[in-house]
């Protein structure tokens, strides 16, 4: 990280670090055990998304003037990438969580399954909220 | 620093995440529609038509106050007769206005019904209802100060509390919160019922002053849909759940401590072990009340008061040891049963856990009563008992080899009940047919006592044990129900006669080694009368010189001299009945697949001891059961030709109303529909019946039964005939929320022996939730048997025997097809435990397969059991149920939906089902085994949707097998729907209207305003940002 890199900066290396995570939460909870199973497939968009993100962030983070005088708009579209990438990282857990509902006996590897998407949805809901308080700057770097 | 254009820009970014997001979420709440109206007690559309609407079923409320007051005499009378008198000291009836004093937990927070299926409306309780006022109303003077007690403890110690402060022991949250320090509610794990100590409560001899004629002591265990109980871990002194505790025990010696007349209210579904308290002298009385519904306490108080003397008879055998059974051995509770090698499955495949019911058809009475009878007969190796098998006089279980003794195993026999008066009866005549298919029983019963009260008449059989069942293990139990009636309410010295027409099949016995159908032995046969099922066998080994303490003269013997494997191998509609369950891939009998070769050695007669179950653990699954198991078995093939889908032939299911199932015009309607149509409609079927434009039905509702609706649908949603209770004049609104969830469980049903009381229960509890509630899909009656006393849901079922409960049903079913309810009877079949009901195979021989459980859902399908009250109408009991759900649990090896024997070959060929068949909650998962359901008549998977992705119209009609499968399926939707209330209020040009419900409005609202908010948010950022950048230059 640049030494002149703001505390907005940091939040997006922040922002980018808990996506980055959640990420491999997401393919690993979808790729293995209960969710494997059950043949899930991988929405690109829950990646793509994210990965653009945290490249960019990181980049930001290490270069924060950039984008100098585009910096706003760029985290905008950066927080903007990330809460679709959210919103569809949900909708593909949504079935999955739904049956839950349903007053059988659940193997424990779904409850897992479950709690597991709970966990990587977080981890993007909060790189999303910290993203959007990049925004409120124009400056990723110090004055 | 933080400007304007930051503002501006994070409150974009916010306002297009909710954009965004409302706008996923719009498609996926329309999926979840069913659930989502449900949840907000709303509906999404409206059928709309002419106006010109025919009401085929009429309700007979016109209104909001008639419909409750109807349903609420009716659930008192049926909770009156439900109750079983199971000892009486003359300590009852009681005098009205007697000061009493209630203990125990559950007299101040009762168990009013089981949970899901069967739950009683709340806000009738809450709404003066609750137990100790209806007592209060009714004239009992309770001690107010130990209720208060009973209620600050309910208060300081959470439970389900509800806005009333009222604990209802078995409701929402008792299975998963965990938070509930006393632990009952959750009943899995080695949890103790609940009661409050003494200590706590504080009670002193003081509180007792002034309300000393009797203490009222209620005891309970509730019970509900996904609860299971186990064995042991308690301190009780069997150590099982359903003794008592130490804590209840307390209780019961501070009652008889400080009161000279004890009465115990049994507040439980599941048999409890009492007898202790049956042979505690200081018990006075004991009255069985299970779960006595919304306004059960109104009927606990007429009964105490003898405004009514009890009738109601036990449906189950009580037994000491709940644990000690033959059937129990492979009770799943313990989780004993598991895979071996279940890791290998995948989720799709759903595979956790088995059963194998090596007891047969011994369960229940049927095990204690033959075994008895062969220990009084000295045959058989019966007196005999390994250690472990048997129980002590103390309760407990036996740990060396002893003697098996019925007085130790037995408290309260099946059939068991006791009156405020006495009754007397004769068995006048016996006239069986020529064809050897029916019986005519006549019986007499005189009120030998001093007050009124109602009498059952319950006629048993026993059929002979011979060499040639010996040979082909064939099992006989010394005794068994064949029908019973109740009479009328007799005056003391009244008289009343009444002629039972037997159905001989059910004394038919299936041979699957040997003849491979139904045998009649040749041999002497016996007919009985008693007061329950070990007086009537009393009475016939009386009758055979093998005991002197029964009457002969109550029993019925003759002889048949031919072996006979010809009677009753035609179902009643003429299919030859054959072997389906113990051979291929329908095989119940796991001894029948490759690889288990002897794994199971199913309970004889012949050897009571030497043949007792054994639990088989450890076993995995492998070869062609492993193949069952996944879920797919039958390849999918393309080539379907001479299918005609989406022909416009210019019919509408409205021309079809009551038709013939052999009316040619069918084929016309059916030619309509496309194979799209079925997919979408089988694949929504949760509460929901997916309308079919093609033949302009624009689709229903529909809701779980079997206690009436459950849809949060009260009478705020009534209405007569298309208009609302809520705009005629006199609604209620504060009796909004009272519905159809009265009526005690079906348990009690069974246990009044009324088979009038239960068709009454159809038309009111099923029938007018259809017509009231407009839904013409009502998801009962439950009609598994209790296999044990251990399933937590087995309040939604009736009984342990398969007439009992096969009769019950068959009436209830009668009462609500007269009504238009298009029945489910559930759950098709074998689903006798919550645990692992998803997935746990289950297997078992033909002959109690057979016998038992599918005995009892044959009745409601052949409708059968006919009251001899009503034996000269012919407008009932001629068709048999028109809807089935299908359990969770597998039949053998397979989805039960997906089981050719029970689905095809016996439900629909053998007993001439031609109805609607539903998955329970399945969705169209590999689970459900989605195309080989089809293939067998499946035409519906509850749930919402799926993700199987050969689930499509042009994959299923592709294949030819298919193709012809969805072809029949699409009658056996249109067919029942069409003999339903679904065709009430609609016309030809009725059509669907969807409607803006709140959740619609907040997606759509959230749309547009997120939308134009994040717009606006732009633009003020980049007007901000430009002015910035003017006032920098």
């Amino acid at each position: 990280m640049a030494k002149k890199t703001n505390a907005f900066g940091k939040l997006l290396c922040l922002s980018a670090i808990l996506a980055l995570i959640g990420m491999v939460v997401y393919v690993v909870n979808t790729t293995t055990g209960y969710m494997a199973g059950l043949h899930t497939p991988i929405d690109p968009l829950v990646l793509i998304l994210p990965f653009i993100v945290i490249v960019c962030a990181l980049f930001l983070t290490l270069r924060p003037d950039a984008c100098k005088g585009a910096t706003g708009a760029v985290t905008l579209i950066l927080s903007l990438l990330m809460a679709a990438a959210t919103v569809f990282f949900v909708k593909g857990r949504v079935d999955v969580v739904g049956d839950m509902l349903n007053p059988v006996n659940h193997p424990e590897t779904q409850v897992t399954a479950v709690t597991w998407s709970l966990i990587g949805i977080g981890l993007y809901c909060l790189s999303y909220l910290f993203t959007v308080v990049t925004t409120l700057s124009d400056k990723l770097a110090k004055e | 620093m933080v400007k304007a254009t930051g503002i501006f820009r994070a409150l974009t970014s916010l306002a297009a995440f909710v954009l965004i997001a409302s706008l996923v979420a719009g498609p996926i709440m329309e999926s979840y529609r069913q659930p989502i109206d449900t949840f907000f007690g709303e509906t999404s559309y409206r059928i709309e038509g002419s106006g010109q609407a025919q009401w085929l079923y009429q309700s007979e409320f016109k209104s909001q106050m008639e419909a409750i007051e109807a349903l609420r005499a009716f659930a008192i009378e049926e909770a009156q007769e439900s109750f079983v008198l199971l000892k009486n000291e003359n300590a009852l009836p009681m005098t009205s206005g007697a000061s009493v004093t209630m203990l125990g937990l559950r007299s101040y927070a009762p168990v009013y019904g089981n949970s899901m299926g069967a739950a009683p409306d709340t806000t009738v309780i809450e709404d003066g209802n609750q137990a100790y006022l209806a007592l209060q109303k009714a004239g009992l003077n309770i001690n107010p100060a130990v209720t208060q007690k009973y209620k600050d403890w309910v208060v300081a110690n959470g439970g389900n509390l509800t806005a009333a402060g009222e604990l209802y022991g078995e409701y929402s949250g008792a299975s998963s919160s965990g938070e509930n320090t006393k632990g009952d509610l959750n009943m899995t794990g080695t949890a103790e019922a609940m009661e409050a100590s003494l200590s706590d409560l504080g009670l002193t001899a003081a509180d007792y002053e002034g309300y000393k004629d009797a203490a009222i002591v209620v005891v309970g265990r509730p019970g509900g849909e996904g609860k299971n109980y186990i064995t042991g871990g308690t301190d009780s002194t069997t150590g099982n759940i359903f003794g008592l505790n130490s804590l209840e025990k307390a209780v019961l010696e501070e009652a008889k401590a400080n009161f000279d007349t004890v009465i115990l209210l049994v507040n439980s579904v599941n048999p409890m072990e009492l007898k202790e308290v049956r042979d505690d002298p200081d018990v006075d009385a004991i009255l069985w009340i299970g779960y006595p519904g919304a306004y059960g306490f109104y009927a606990v108080a007429d009964v105490l008061f003898g405004a009514v003397s009890p009738s109601g008879h036990l449906g189950d055998i009580y037994i000491a040891n709940s644990a000690v059974s033959p059937a129990m051995v492979s009770f799943g509770g313990n989780g004993a049963v598991a895979w071996a090698n279940a890791a290998d499955f995948t989720p799709d495949d759903n595979v956790n856990s088995y059963l194998i019911n090596e007891e047969g058809i011994y369960a229940g009475y049927r095990y204690f009563e033959s075994r008895w009878a062969d220990v009084v007969a000295g045959v058989n190796n019966a007196a005999a008992a390994a250690a472990g098998t048997y129980t002590n006089a103390d309760t407990t279980v036996a740990t060396a080899d002893g003697s098996w003794v019925y007085e130790n195993e037995v408290v309260y026999p099946f059939g068991y009940g006791l009156s405020y008066t006495t009754f007397e009866q004769t068995l006048d005549s016996v006239a069986i047919a020529d064809d050897k298919k029916s019986a005519d029983v006549t019986v007499t019963t005189t009120n030998t006592g001093s007050a009124s009260g109602k009498a059952v008449v319950q006629v048993y059989a026993q059929s002979p044990y011979t060499d040639y069942d010996k040979t082909n293990h064939v099992e006989k139990s010394a005794i068994q129900l064949m029908d019973y009636e109740k009479t009328r309410t007799l005056a003391p010295g009244e008289t009343q006669t009444i002629t039972l027409h037997l159905d001989m099949a059910n004394l038919a016995s299936y041979d699957a080694k040997g003849a491979g159908t139904y045998i009649l032995d040749s041999g002497d046969y016996w007919f009985a009368i008693g007061n329950d099922s070990h007086d009537a066998l009393s009475n016939i080994l009386t009758a055979q010189n093998l005991l002197e303490t029964g009457s002969a003269d109550k029993t019925y013997t003759w002889n048949w001299a031919d072996f006979d494997s010809t009677t009753f191998a035609t179902s009643k509609n003429g299919t030859q009945i054959h072997n389906v369950l113990s051979e291929g891939d329908s095989s119940m009998d796991i001894n029948t697949f490759e690889g288990y070769e002897g794994t199971a050695s199913y309970m004889s007669r012949q050897d009571w001891n030497g043949t007792y179950p054994t639990l088989h653990a450890g076993l995995s699954a492998t070869g062609r059961l492993a193949t069952l198991l996944r879920n797919d078995v039958i390849p999918l093939t393309t080539g379907a030709e001479g299918f005609n889908w989406g022909a416009n032939n210019g019919m509408t299911i409205f021309e079809m109303i009551n038709a013939d199932w052999d009316d040619p015009r069918w084929d016309t309607l059916i030619d309509q529909v496309t194979p799209d149509e079925f997919v979408t409609f089988a694949s929504n079927a949760f509460h929901n019946i997916q309308g079919i434009e093609s033949v302009g039905y624009a689709g229903n509702k529909a809701d779980d039964g079997p206690g009436g609706s459950d849809g949060g649908t009260y009478a705020n949603d009534g209405q007569y005939q298309g208009t609302m209770f809520s705009t005629m004049p006199d609604f209620d609104a504060s009796k909004g929320g009272y519905g159809t969830r009265v009526a005690p469980t079906p348990t009690n049903l069974a246990y009044t022996w009324n088979k009038d009381l239960a068709f009454r229960n159809g038309e009111l509890i099923l029938g007018e939730s259809t017509l009231m509630f407009n839904y013409p899909i009502m998801i009962g009656p439950g009609m598994n048997i209790h296999r044990h006393g251990y399933n937590g849901r087995g309040a939604e079922y009736y009984s342990e025997d398969p007439i009992l409960s096969g009769y019950t049903g068959s009436a209830v079913v009668q009462g609500a097809q007269s009504k238009g309810c298009l029945v489910n009877v559930k759950h098709l079949a074998f689903n006798d435990q919550e645990i692992n009901r998803s997935g746990v195979a289950v297997f078992m021989s033909e002959q109690a397969a057979r016998e038992m459980e599918l005995r009892g859902f044959q009745q409601s399908f052949e409708a059968s059991g006919k009251p001899a009250s009503m034996a000269e109408r012919t407008d009932v009991y001629v068709n048999g149920a028109l809807g089935v759900m299908t359990s969770f649990n597998r039949i053998g090896a397979v989805a039960p939906s997906a089981n050719k024997g029970v689905c095809v070959d016996i439900l629909r060929n053998e007993w001439g089902f031609k109805g609607y068949s539903v998955t329970d909650f399945t969705g169209v998962s590999m689970k459900a085994m989605p195309k080989e359901s089809v293939l067998y008549g499946t035409v519906a998977f509850c749930g919402f949707g799926g993700s199987v992705e050969y689930f499509t119209g042009d994959t299923l009609a592709a294949d030819p097998q298919l193709a012809a499968a969805m072809k029949q399926d699409i009658k056996y939707i249109l067919y029942p729907l069409a003999h339903s209330a679904a065709m009430n209020g609609a016309d030809p040009t009725a059509h669907r209207v969807e409607l803006t419900t709140s959740w619609r409005a907040l997606y759509r609202n959230l749309q547009l305003y997120s939308g134009i908010a994040a717009g606006v948010f732009c633009c003020a950022w980049i007007v901000c940002a430009i002015m910035g950048k003017k006032k920098k230059g």
